[in-house]
């Protein structure tokens, strides 16, 4: 038999292997496996806001709140909805844990191009979100939902290729990002299909949209609020969090880099880099109104210990360019909790997020100017 | 370089096409398959693929002139003295040293001899044994010796088989250089199945079953009695998967270079008797040992005694084949007694071996765990390891279960050994390569998200390998 006849034998064979997988990847891309992803995986919960759009109608929408969690603790959604409803406008939440500005960005597009009458957004962040590109790879997992194969570029940007991880596929492919989703629903399928009809009954109608989390305890408990104090201190049930969380960042405080020269470019080329791309993305979100841009409280400690020295005044001189161009509107809140003695260890219940107290100080700092920036004016009709 | 690296699967896609070009001359490609075998085992150490050169020539030199020599029994001699030399200079030597050490220090005797810095190179094991058999079966008259040194040199490097196996017999070899297959295009697909299925079973299923190994066998003081019961029987499919997965690949890429490869396994764990066994398992070795040690030890020609000694000389060696490690040597002395009891029980109590299926399936029950208990000293770094995971399993007659994942891995296993049974009975393998593109491509596409969604995050080397 000739070598062609061979040839293209194996290449019909190649071909209708590759037709195969490039059909599953398309079914993948399209949703075929969101109503089986898990509920409170990464994927899952942008899936969990998709649908919750899509059960209230997507054309209602007028704003939305985007943020890590940061942002889903530290503002009373509901009662941002409830002002946005007295202005008969509708303003959701879309917020995750763990979303940073790929997957922001990937979820602000995809309102747009589902949502006509998106106005604006708030972007709910923090002065740590500006020192890394990403979230690490598991944020591909967040954003993958909402991407389309235009975005892959933009996803491996943020989480680069790596050839020995495979968790870094899935920027260029849907099968590859459902892996762990996949392998879990194998090994607990029955715990999978409770998760989901829970999910199910929780959540029909949008509910997700517009819910608080609401947490009492905060971290006073903990006698002095440093990295190296904290880990040292006795775990008991009341601080245990966060003296877990003192540990696991006392490596950081060791190594605490100096981002004061971040201008730099020959000594810090990824922050210039970094710069430029976090201003362009803000340039581009093309909504009709400059998005709230709010910088939530951070305790003192990261910024004293944790963070690279200049972290701040790096993340402010991404944002105020933008602000005084008329870009974005700025809203600080990163001192928020600073005084008087003793605010900050009664806002937050852990070293990252806000408890109930400080969520709605916070929440009643920002609805007025949410009302002046974003809904007055706004020649709206009740829906 | 791993079969299980993108490194490997581009070079073999080169060597495919490259191949394809060059099959017409036949001397071209045989130097082509020879450059890209030393290329692939140079990955690893080209000065260790020096050594699979010395040892081919010393070997073909000798059998070039066995047929001359006017005591070829010397010569054969030389031949092996070669081989299991350098084999045991590799292999045995710090194991020889540890051992003496530990006899030293249990006399009391004020001595010891530090052990030698020496890297074992990689399939050893397998090309010694290959080369051993042509001069045995040259010194036999089973076989003329080759005249070409390119063919000797592709039998000894053929990378597929080099690392580890099966082990091919020299007539096999030669037999299809000889004669080349027609390139069948069912073949090819049927090629193309069992790599497939091999990279399935290797990375999705063995490496998988490894992590849940790996954490009772390094440690086995933090399991518990039930987690340790089912890390031996996890290990039991995991190093099936590994070596057969290994050998479908082997296999399959031997096919797809025009070589068709003897069956290394025939599922194993359905064996109803330790005799079956070792006809389903690593084929190829057993077939070796068989012909080339247990029928020079006499066999079963003379009497019951001298059978029994050389069945326990043949599985104790063969186990020392594996690892220079006491464990390796209890794992064959145990195979080896299985044998030997299996051949007194079968003498005496003759129900033992009636066809009537209760009596089948209790058969099969006993021999899948004695294989299964024997797993235990092959798995464990060391004696007192194994020791200690007996101990553990001891314990499930007193503790209820506790395992976390017990019921995954329960349904895992047994999902396992059903598979094995439906496997068995339809030779899906076959049936696929007789048929047209879609199923095929479906099957393939298959193969192919189960190694997408399966994989797990480490790689793990394949267990042979380090044989």
């Amino acid at each position: 038999m000739s070598t062609k006849i061979t040839l293209r034998f194996i290449l019909l064979r190649v071909a209708g292997i590759a037709f195969i997988v490039f059909l599953l990847e398309a079914s993948f891309r399209m949703g075929v496996w969101e109503p089986f992803a898990k509920p409170d995986s990464n994927a899952g919960m942008s899936i969990r806001i998709k649908q919750a759009v899509n059960a209230i109608g997507p054309e209602k929408i007028d704003f939305v709140t985007v943020g890590d969690s940061r942002a889903v603790y530290g503002i009373d959604h509901e009662r941002v909805a409830a002002l946005a409803k007295s202005n008969g406008l509708n303003h959701i939440n879309a917020s995750i844990p763990g979303m940073h500005w790929m997957s922001t960005e990937l979820m602000v597009r995809w309102l747009k191009a589902h949502a006509p009458n998106l106005k604006g957004a708030i972007i709910a962040t923090n002065i740590t979100n500006f020192n890394y590109t990403g979230n690490g790879y598991y944020e591909l997992g967040i954003a993958t939902p909402l991407a389309t194969l235009g975005d892959a570029s933009w996803m491996a940007l943020h989480v680069p290729f790596e050839q020995k991880n495979l968790a870094t596929y899935g920027s260029y492919s849907a099968l590859f990002q459902y892996r762990d989703d996949v392998a879990d629903l194998v090994k607990h399928p029955f715990q999978r299909l409770g998760q989901l009809r829970q999910h199910h009954q929780a959540y029909t109608g949008g509910v997700a949209l517009y819910q608080t989390q609401k947490i009492n305890s905060n971290i006073c408990s903990v006698a002095k609020l440093s990295i190296k104090p904290c880990a040292a201190e006795p775990a008991s049930a009341i601080n245990s969090t966060v003296v877990a969380q003192c540990k696991s960042l006392v490596g950081q405080v060791a190594n605490q880099l100096d981002y004061r020269e971040f201008d730099n470019a020959a000594k810090w080329p990824h922050l210039v880099a970094l710069k430029k791309v976090r201003q362009s993305q803000l340039r581009s979100l093309g909504l009709s109104k400059p998005p709230l841009v709010v910088l939530m409280p951070v305790p003192r400690v990261w910024r004293d210990e944790i963070l690279p020295k200049g972290a701040e005044d790096f993340a402010l001189s991404i944002l105020r360019p933008l602000a005084a161009q008329g870009v974005i509107e700025l809203l600080d809140y990163t001192r928020f909790f600073d005084a008087p003695e003793g605010a900050e260890c009664n806002a937050f219940w852990d070293l990252y997020h806000q408890n109930t107290d400080g969520q709605q100080k916070l929440t009643d700092a920002l609805l007025p100017i949410i009302q002046r920036k974003l809904y007055a004016h706004l020649n709206v009709v009740q829906h | 370089m791993l079969f299980n690296s993108w490194h490997f699967v581009f070079f073999l896609i080169l060597v495919l096409v490259i191949g394809s070009f060059l099959r017409r001359d036949s001397a071209a490609w045989k130097i082509f398959v020879i450059a890209a075998s030393c290329y692939f085992y140079g990955q690893w150490s080209y000065l260790y693929l020096g050594l699979i050169f010395v040892t081919a020539a010393i070997d073909f030199t000798l059998a070039q002139r066995l047929s001359q020599a006017r005591y070829p029994g010397r010569l054969l001699g030389l031949s092996i003295v070669a081989n299991l030399g350098v084999l045991a200079f590799f292999k045995y030597t710090n194991f020889l040293i540890q051992s003496a050490n530990g006899v030293a220090q249990a006399t009391g005797v004020v001595w010891a001899i530090t052990p030698l810095d020496i890297v074992l190179p990689v399939g050893i094991s397998f090309y010694t044994f290959q080369n051993m058999s042509y001069t045995i079966d040259v010194y036999r008259g089973q076989l003329a010796p080759r005249k070409s040194i390119l063919d000797y040199a592709l039998f000894t490097t053929f990378f597929p088989q080099l690392l580890a196996g099966p082990i091919v017999r020299a007539a096999e070899f030669f037999g299809q250089l000889d004669h080349p297959a027609r390139i069948d295009l069912r073949k090819i697909q049927y090629a193309l199945i069992l790599i497939a299925a091999g990279y399935v079973k290797k990375i999705v299923l063995a490496d998988n079953l490894a992590i849940s190994v790996d954490a009772v066998f390094l440690a086995p003081a933090n399991a518990s009695a039930w987690q340790a019961l089912l890390a031996v029987y996890a290990f039991a499919f995991q190093i099936y998967f590994d070596f057969s997965g290994y050998t479908d690949i082997a296999i399959g890429l031997a096919l797809l270079l025009g070589l068709e490869f003897p069956k290394n396994f025939n599922y194993p764990y359905l064996a109803t008797s330790f005799q079956d066994f070792w006809r389903r398992w690593h084929m190829t070795l057993s077939r070796w040992l068989r012909d080339y040690l247990y029928i020079s030890l006499g066999g079963n020609r003379h009497g019951l005694a001298r059978t029994m000694a050389s069945l326990m000389t043949t599985m104790i060696l063969g186990g020392l084949w594996h690892g220079a490690s006491w464990n390796f040597v209890v794992w064959g002395a145990l195979h080896g007694a299985y044998l030997v009891l299996e051949r007194l029980v079968m003498s005496k109590i003759h129900w033992w071996q009636s066809q009537w299926l209760p009596i089948v399936w209790l058969r099969w029950f006993v021999v899948f765990h004695m294989i299964c208990f024997a797993w235990i000293f092959f798995r464990a770094p060391d004696f007192a390891a194994s020791l200690q995971i007996i101990h553990k399993i001891a314990g499930v007659f007193t503790t209820s279960f506790d395992g976390i994942d017990f019921g995954a891995l329960t349904s895992l296993l047994l999902g396992l050994i059903a598979m094995h049974l439906l496997m068995s009975h339809f030779d899906i393998k076959q049936r696929l390569s007789r048929a047209g593109i879609w199923p095929f491509s479906f099957f393939v596409a298959a193969m192919i998200l189960l190694l997408i969604w399966f994989t797990p995050a480490k790689t793990v080397p394949f267990i042979y390998f380090q044989f």
